[in-house]
């Protein structure tokens, strides 16, 4: 019983610490447009790159040619996609030695927001085999390339800023963004 | 031990629920959305007027003392804050629900003798220009009634949405800015021992951008904004239009809200001092139309400034010279005045609509931020 109680007590706390940041970021986690939101994780030996972007402006910055329609272009496009994210989502260590970056299944995402209307998201997923302790910094230029006013806002997984990558009118690229180290480092 | 974590976990829970609630809402807590149409055009300044017959900032400190005057402690709190930059940088082009974050009270939390007083300081501050300075801006304001009356759009659309603010106080001594804002819209007119230090950042947008009836009246804000962009654009020749062509996409401004900091380094486009006359003055009546959102003498003040400097600014556009169309863009980049305008899908309405922001390298915040 004792026993019990003692599990029920460390649920909540731990309820207690965790609601704290949830409900914090509960505004800054409703959807990013206009801009692209990047929420990184880290653990031991990974970092996840989960982006969300909008779908007009990389239909905006993509090459001409591609079906306009969401549903049409995930359908049947996804290695394209695939290898246009994998061009511009990279992760330098290191002396700014390249780390292989994969990318998973891209997924369609539509709402209505109250402040942009209808939109349509898609969401991509980025892994990469890095250890904790291993500095890294983000190269991300996904829609930013041509789009010049689009932001990539970065954040952790709780939703605490990390830093925002922008294109620069003055040296003509988006400068990489240090992330944090991971939780074991 | 055991009662202290429970009380300790309560208590963690309690405040992790009213901070996330208070960042959900934004630190303007004490702003209130009335979402009320208020038909600014029928507010009387009659009783302002008669206390306030002077001009300029003697007249907008009277109007701020009047509007004060038997108001309640907590309206006065929100109305009137100590001067700060980082308040200062408040503004948005949203409607409420994208950016909860604005200064001030909202035009809903008046009363209608108060509101006349309200009424007439971003007049003073803006001028009576048709279609410019306070008419421009009365107009914004029947656009988001518009969006109210005929949209089911949860954004937080109406003019009684509005925020007007005191940062700093208004005195013939001292620092304090005029805060005025709301969806499209900011107004940041800062004074320093009575005399205008900075007039910008200034945004305007529409949406509607086609010409409306609202609140009485045909509503077309910005039209002038529009037709001088394309005046000046396609009055360049092929060649000057060429070296003004930008290669990337601008689906928005670029020093827009809460990015200050984005100015370019490098200037891109085509040299006003190499142009011949006319077209110098197409630019001039361009850029002119920004500056009379600013009542005189210091709009003519500023014009004389920028037209100074005309021979080392730039004009740079993307997208079609016509300005009629989703993605067009042209920036007017000078020593000291910074425009954009850019053409977007509408939001909320089919169609198209402009977002446009009037800043001063120099001067933005009146040089505080």
């Amino acid at each position: 019983m004792a026993a019990t109680a003692d599990v029920q007590r460390r649920a909540l706390l731990r309820a207690g610490l965790y609601v704290i940041p949830l409900l914090a970021s509960a505004r800054v986690l409703a959807h990013p447009m206009p801009d692209t939101e990047i929420v990184v994780g880290r653990d031991a030996t990974t970092v996840a790159l989960d982006i969300r972007l909008p779908f007009h402006d990389l239909l905006l910055a993509s090459p001409p040619g591609l079906p306009r329609d969401a549903r049409t272009l995930l359908a049947g496009n996804q290695p394209s996609l695939r290898s246009y994210f994998a061009a511009h989502t990279r992760l330098l260590g290191p002396a700014d030695r390249p780390v292989p970056v994969t990318i998973g299944t891209i997924r369609l995402h539509q709402d209505h927001g109250a402040d942009v209307g209808a939109y349509a998201e898609l969401e991509v997923r980025a892994v990469a085999r890095v250890d904790a302790h291993v500095r890294i910094r983000l190269a991300y230029d996904a829609i930013l390339h041509r789009i010049a006013n689009h932001r990539a806002l970065v954040r952790d997984h709780r939703g605490r800023p990390i830093g925002t990558i922008r294109y620069s009118l003055a040296s003509r690229r988006a400068s990489p963004l240090a992330l944090p180290n991971g939780p074991s480092s | 031990m055991r009662k202290l974590l429970y009380i300790l976990g309560a208590v963690l829970l309690l405040a992790g629920a009213a901070f996330g609630i208070l960042a959900w809402r934004g630190s303007s807590s004490l702003a209130r959305y009335t979402n009320t149409n208020i038909h600014m055009g029928a507010v009387s300044t009659a009783a302002a007027d008669a206390l306030c017959p002077q001009t300029g900032h003697p007249r907008l400190v009277c109007l701020a003392n009047g509007l004060q005057h038997g108001m309640s402690p907590e309206l006065r709190a929100q109305l009137r804050r100590p001067y700060s930059a980082a308040d200062a940088r408040r503004w948005s082009n949203f409607p409420p629900v994208g950016y909860p974050d604005r200064v001030g009270p909202t035009l809903g939390d008046f009363t209608p003798a108060q509101l006349g007083f309200v009424k007439a300081m971003p007049a003073t501050a803006a001028g009576l220009a048709k279609n410019e300075g306070y008419d421009e801006l009365e107009q914004i304001l029947n656009a988001d009634d518009y969006l109210k009356a005929n949209t089911t759009d949860n954004a937080g659309f109406s003019s009684g949405n509005f925020h007007i603010a005191f940062l700093g106080t208004p005195a013939e001594r001292g620092t304090w800015e005029l805060y005025f804002g709301g969806h499209h819209t900011a107004v940041a007119n800062t004074y320093r021992d009575g005399r205008l230090i900075g007039a910008t950042p200034s945004f305007r947008g529409v949406e509607p951008f086609t010409p409306f009836t609202m609140n009485g009246r045909t509503n077309a804000p910005m039209a002038q904004e529009r037709d001088a962009f394309a005046a000046m654009l396609t009055g360049l020749t092929p060649a000057q239009q060429r070296e003004a062509k930008l290669d990337m996409i601008f689906t928005d401004v670029v020093v827009g809200p809460q990015r200050d900091d984005n100015f370019p380094t490098t200037r891109e486009g085509v040299r006003v001092g190499s142009l011949d006359l006319h077209r110098q003055q197409l630019v001039l009546a361009a850029i002119d139309r920004y500056v009379m959102d600013i009542s005189q003498p210091d709009a003519a003040a500023i014009l004389r400034r920028y037209q100074a400097e005309l021979g080392d600014t730039y004009v740079a556009f993307s997208g079609a010279p016509g300005m009629n169309a989703e993605n067009d863009y042209v920036r007017i980049d000078g020593p000291s005045v910074w425009i954009e305008f850019s053409m977007q899908p509408g939001r909320s309405i089919p169609g198209i609509h402009p977002h446009s922001v009037w800043r001063d390298r120099r001067s933005d915040y009146g040089g505080n931020g």
